[in-house]
């Protein structure tokens, strides 16, 4: 079944629809999760968080497009492992914070957000590979440099000074932005 | 503000995880359809069809390395004892070749080279087509779709058929062939003396084109069963007629004629009013049960889903509570038997709900059928 089609049974709120999108990208979104959770996770913490992705899907299925479900559903996954490790408190990297940047919680300040959000994507296409990758290997992915550096074959340490060229980067960005 | 909480919007374009098969994807089934609280069409597995699943997919998986031909795992795919059981499933001994080059003018697309697509055995019955297909070059696994222009012979209208799954069976390294499993559905099947389509595989950074294939249809039984028994809404208080149950060799089909649809049905209780009392009698008691606020609102869209979904659990509700009665007095239940629906989208004044059953069955071998406690034995069926 093509995706126009599931989205199609899906807006219809026909199970069938969901039940063919899950069994297209269950490995996909259980890879983000279990990415995401690390070693110490539990399997029912990672079947969980699955399901809760395509709760969503169905919840949101009619403002998706077909050839952007794959897109949104990593999305999707990657920010309900990242909540979980919040309320379990167990979310690495206090420390990196950007001040001065909204938190939204008005309507004007969603607006800003979303332009920072479009900020921010720009900047970090802009960082060029490798570092875009390490970058979001360490911030989106949340994977340790340890990790990173076992899987990209690089000294932890070039990983530690690969990440603050892009935090700066992104700083730069932003801050430029905010001076306009 | 954190890094990580900029990047919340950032679209997933890259993933850096190997692939994972766990947990399964019946299993995310389940409980998202759990959750969604999806009961009047949610799936359950009986053991038995569990076991059996179980089974097959142990046999399929060793079939290549065991020594199995195409045709007896195609067999054990489909719930086959041996050739020439049900006449709906066609063996293709000599293999025939049935597609053609067909280059794609597409940049996205590459031409395989040499590819060829085999017909091992097809199952057609009523709107359910499956197709089981050989295919090379291809790889150990792969994730295989269909497109193009589709063409049914004998059919001028092409109109609501869907590709229901496609899934490689097993892999032959020595021939660097797949044996793949094609299921299509829709009405045309009903009328079309073949179909044609092109088959796709999707690697990480392109998509491949095995050239265009046209499958024989061949013609296939269905039993009828005139009913008339009333369809108790569960939601809200009406009621309809269940007219028909049809049986082929790999379905029962459930049909239901409503006398009020969508909108007689909302004009005859209040307009817009009517939205609201039935998304609440619907969503709202799903809500409840999960011990939630309903919404206070809903839309005609929203309600529309609810009055066409409320008559799919009506069916469904009495389907399963019947069964397919055997000559030798075995019953083939439905309970929990995976259905799709078609009717006039969002009218609902008629719909049909199709069951798979769990195994083919010989249509000259049934007795006839039990709705709950009412029989109707074949015998009772008028001669056309």
């Amino acid at each position: 079944m093509d995706e126009a089609t599931m989205l199609r049974l899906l807006r219809r709120r026909d199970p069938e629809g969901l039940a063919q999108l899950i069994r297209r990208y269950n490995g996909y979104a259980a890879a983000i999760i279990r990415g995401i959770l690390g070693q110490g996770r539990r399997e029912e913490d990672v079947e969980e968080l699955v399901s809760d992705v395509f709760v969503a899907i169905w919840h949101h299925a009619d403002s998706l497009k077909p050839g952007k479900v794959k897109s949104y559903l990593g999305t999707t996954a990657r920010n309900m492992a990242k909540s979980f490790l919040r309320k379990k408190q167990i979310l690495p990297m206090d420390l990196d914070e950007i001040p001065g940047l909204i938190a939204p919680d008005t309507p004007e300040e969603h607006y800003l957000a979303r332009e920072q959000a479009e900020m921010v994507r720009q900047a970090v296409e802009q960082m060029g590979e490798p570092n875009r990758e390490i970058f979001l290997r360490y911030y989106y992915y949340l994977q340790t440099t340890e990790q990173i550096a076992k899987d990209l074959h690089l000294e932890p340490g070039a990983i530690r000074a690969r990440l603050m060229r892009g935090r700066n980067a992104l700083k730069a960005a932003i801050w430029k932005e905010d001076s306009l | 503000m954190k890094i990580t909480d900029l990047l919340d919007q950032y679209p997933a374009d890259f993933m850096p995880f190997p692939a994972v098969d766990t947990p399964d994807a019946d299993t995310t089934i389940a409980r998202t359809m759990k959750k969604l609280a999806l009961t009047p069409r949610r799936r359950h597995i009986p053991i038995k069809m569990l076991l059996a699943a179980c089974l097959t997919v142990i046999l399929t998986a060793t079939a290549a390395a065991v020594g199995f031909t195409l045709w007896e795992q195609a067999r054990q795919d489909a719930g086959l004892a041996s050739a020439g059981d049900i006449p709906e499933y066609v063996e293709y001994t000599d293999l025939p070749a049935i597609s053609t080059d067909n280059p794609l003018e597409n940049d996205g697309i590459t031409e395989v080279e040499g590819a060829s697509i085999e017909l091992v055995s097809t199952i057609c019955a009523g709107q359910n087509v499956t197709a089981y297909l050989r295919v090379s070059p291809a790889g150990e696994d792969g994730e295989w779709d269909i497109g193009g222009k589709p063409e049914a012979g004998g059919v001028s209208e092409i109109d609501g058929f869907y590709l229901f799954g496609i899934r490689q069976l097993s892999y032959d390294a020595a021939t660097s062939s797949a044996l793949i499993c094609l299921e299509l559905r829709g009405a045309i099947f009903e009328a079309a003396s073949s179909f044609s389509m092109d088959l796709f595989r999707s690697e990480a950074d392109s998509i491949l084109h095995f050239g265009r294939f046209t499958l024989p249809i061949t013609p296939s039984e269905t039993v009828a069963f005139p009913v008339a028994l009333p369809l108790e809404n569960g939601f809200i208080p009406e009621t309809a007629t269940l007219t028909e149950v049809a049986v082929g060799a790999s379905f029962v089909r459930f049909t239901m004629d409503n006398p009020q649809d969508f909108a007689q049905w909302c004009e005859a209780n209040g307009g817009e009013d009517a939205w609201f009392q039935m998304g609440d009698a619907y969503w709202g008691a799903f809500d409840r049960a999960a011990g939630q606020e309903p919404a206070t609102s809903y839309t005609e869209l929203d309600a529309q889903v609810a009055y066409q979904r409320s008559w799919s659990g009506a069916i469904c509700d009495l389907a399963y509570d019947s069964a397919v009665v055997l000559l030798d007095g075995t019953e083939i239940a439905l309970d929990g038997a995976q259905s799709s629906l078609r009717g006039d989208d969002d009218a609902v004044s008629w719909m049909t709900e199709e069951f798979t059953l769990p195994s083919l069955v010989d249509l000259s071998q049934v007795a006839g059928i039990r709705i709950g406690e009412a029989y109707f034995p074949v015998a009772s069926v008028p001669a056309a």
